[in-house]
């Protein structure tokens, strides 16, 4: 894990991973800067000697720019032949040919100017003058080729002006005895990872000027990898700033996990062994689910834009989780994964993204950016299926809390059931035993209410038998009083004492004779007596005159 | 459902009776009760009354019986 350094006004700044050297750099008295994410402390020679150590037991090194480092000098360690040629030309050991030299200090003709070769001549001198060593230059690799075993690239860098792809281009060589000389004494590994097409290079050269073609042509006799790692952590580490400014670098760490992730888009080389190990291994781990594989470059410049076209057509595609998977590969090649196109397609993917990008020390930033990042291609479908499983145990406990839950419920169910049971019982029995008793209450009420009217009637019929003999009684009286009255006016009306007096009724033919009226002379007239009747007969009527009457 | 809901109608049928012939015995009791009611007519309310009691009586007999099979059937 490389760490870096660089001078910044009075102060060193380290970066880089520098977390398993804190220690010793709070030693030395550096502070962090949790917002830049690097270390300062104070710029004084110790401290700079140490940092530069430490740096460099680190595999690091230095990060200066061309501005300040660019004019330092270095010896290189051994020359080609045409470089020994130069320096022994520089050297005054030998004498400039004629067509090489132009007497100093006198002026041109009028009507005449410089050859060519004149001219070209003096710019190899003035260049030879001007850099009489070799010198450390920076620039951007490409057009990369080999050929014959010697190297030969372009050293590229953009120009901020009117024309945005503008750039400045030297024509540089390793040829390949310094090629062995330099991956001798720096490590063929190391001289790979950055011997690539768009990474920045450091390298020391010798300024050299091909008169024929009127080119400078930059002879590489050595090369400093650790710049190269140091400007790809820079670039790293300011994209990473950059994300954190804007809250994404934990936009997709901070997606829910799907858990039933059935459907997974796979982002890795047709063919490569990453994919055959990621596939592999979900077939070993009997993944019950569906892959989409979307086939990328995993190397080159036409990576960020392939994988950024294959994160979305996966998401398109309603994937549950999106797998990036390559082989290990050098810090260099994982440079691609660096492009802010494929950090910023991931920061605001919808969908979490595993990455499996090499099992390199480093890190790139997608694998920073990313939801989760594994080792390697058989880590992440590892991963991918202990998600389902993790589900599957959640799913498993639930059950097993419900189907406790639920057998606890049938328990105090079933109690509740066996005394309703019982109250069930025992409450119809009551409701019986209540109506039994409500009829036996009713038929006595009614017997009671009969028993009552009869009463009420034996009663009222007394009391008519009372009231009918009491009127029996009265009548009776009134009738033996009437009787009695009766009899005694029939007693008085009896003549039967009258006619023993010598008193007699006299009845004619038309009854009762009370008057004279009543009869005439010669009429039959009956006289009753107290011993029979006598047959009379009327001789002669005469009348009582009132003389009479008055005696009477 | 039909044929719950034809218990259920039979079931309400037997409350209702049971129920009728209960309200028209606590009529019986009012009227019999009333001192202008013909006694002809009292003797008969009340073997009406007495015929509905023992009705009711058998009804619940028979209720007491179906409870304590339905609680050997759960049993």
């Amino acid at each position: 894990m490389s760490i870096h350094y660089r001078r910044q006004g009075s102060a060193i700044v380290v970066l880089g991973n520098t977390y398993a050297y804190k220690d010793q750099l709070k030693a030395l008295g550096a502070r962090f800067n949790g917002v830049d994410r690097h270390w300062r402390l104070p710029l004084t020679p110790a401290n700079l000697d140490s940092i530069a150590e430490l740096c460099a037991n680190a595999g690091g090194g230095c990060l200066e720019s061309s501005a300040t480092s660019n004019l330092v000098i270095a010896e290189a360690p051994s020359l080609p032949a045409a470089a020994a040629a130069t320096r022994a030309l520089l050297s005054g050991s030998k004498e400039l040919t004629e067509d090489q030299r132009l007497p100093e200090g006198q002026p041109l003709p009028e009507d005449q100017g410089l050859t060519l070769r004149q001219l070209m001549t003096q710019v190899e001198t003035a260049v030879m003058r001007a850099f009489p060593k070799t010198v450390w230059v920076i620039g951007e690799v490409q057009n990369l080729s080999r050929r014959g075993g010697h190297i030969y690239l372009d050293l590229a860098e953009g120009r901020n002006d009117a024309h945005a792809n503008a750039t400045t281009t030297v024509r540089a060589i390793i040829w390949s005895s310094a090629f062995a000389q330099i991956e001798a004494r720096r490590g063929t590994d190391k001289i790979t990872e950055v011997l690539q097409d768009g990474l920045q290079l450091r390298c020391l050269s010798q300024v050299q000027v091909y008169k024929d073609r009127g080119s400078i042509t930059l002879i590489i006799t050595d090369i400093d990898p650790n710049f190269t790692k140091g400007a790809l952590a820079l670039a790293r580490e300011r994209l990473l700033k950059e994300l954190r400014a804007k809250g994404l670098d934990r936009a997709n760490k901070n997606l829910p996990l799907p858990p039933f992730p059935l459907r997974l888009g796979l982002i890795s080389a047709a063919g490569s062994r990453a994919q055959s190990d990621f596939l592999d291994q979900l077939t070993c781990l009997k993944y019950p689910g569906e892959v989409l594989f979307c086939s990328t470059s995993m190397q080159g410049e036409q990576v960020p834009k392939q994988v950024v076209s294959a994160l979305k057509l996966l998401m398109a595609k309603s994937c549950d989780l999106i797998v990036i998977t390559r082989g290990g590969g050098s810090a260099a090649d994982l440079r691609w994964f660096d492009a802010p196109e494929i950090a910023y397609a991931i920061a605001q993917a919808t969908v979490p993204v595993v990455a499996a990008i090499g099992h390199h020390d480093d890190v790139c930033v997608a694998e920073e950016i990313c939801h989760m990042r594994q080792k390697t291609p058989t880590a992440a479908a590892d991963y991918v299926v202990a998600i389902l499983l993790d589900t599957r145990r959640y799913i498993d406990t639930i059950a097993a809390a419900m189907a406790k839950t639920l057998d606890d419920r049938i328990q105090a169910v079933s109690v509740l059931t066996a005394a309703l049971v019982g109250r069930l019982h025992v409450a119809a029995e009551k409701a019986l035993d209540y109506r039994s008793l409500a009829l036996t209450q009713l038929g006595h009420s009614l017997q009671r209410t009969a028993v009552s009217r009869l009463h009420q009637a034996m009663n009222q019929l007394n009391d008519y038998k009372t009231r009918i003999g009491l009127g029996a009684e009265r009548l009776l009286g009134n009738f033996r009083t009437k009787l009695v009255e009766l009899m005694a006016a029939l007693e008085r009306r009896d003549p039967t004492n009258w006619i023993a007096q010598g008193w007699t009724r006299l009845s004619g033919v038309q009854g009762l004779v009370k008057s004279i009226a009543q009869v005439g002379a010669g009429e039959i007239l009956r006289a009753r007596l107290a011993d029979g009747w006598l047959h009379m007969q009327i001789e002669n009527i005469e009348a009582a005159d009132a003389s009479d009457e008055k005696q009477k | 459902m039909a044929i719950d809901t034809e218990n259920q109608t039979a079931a309400n049928n037997e409350s209702a009776s049971y129920k009728a012939m209960l309200q028209e015995v606590e009529l019986l009791v009012k009227e019999v009760g009333q001192p202008d009611l013909e006694l002809d007519a009292m003797v008969g309310k009340i073997e009406r009354g007495y015929t509905l009691i023992k009705a009711m009586r058998a009804r619940l007999e028979q209720t007491k019986d179906k409870v304590e099979q339905l609680r050997l059937d759960f049993e």
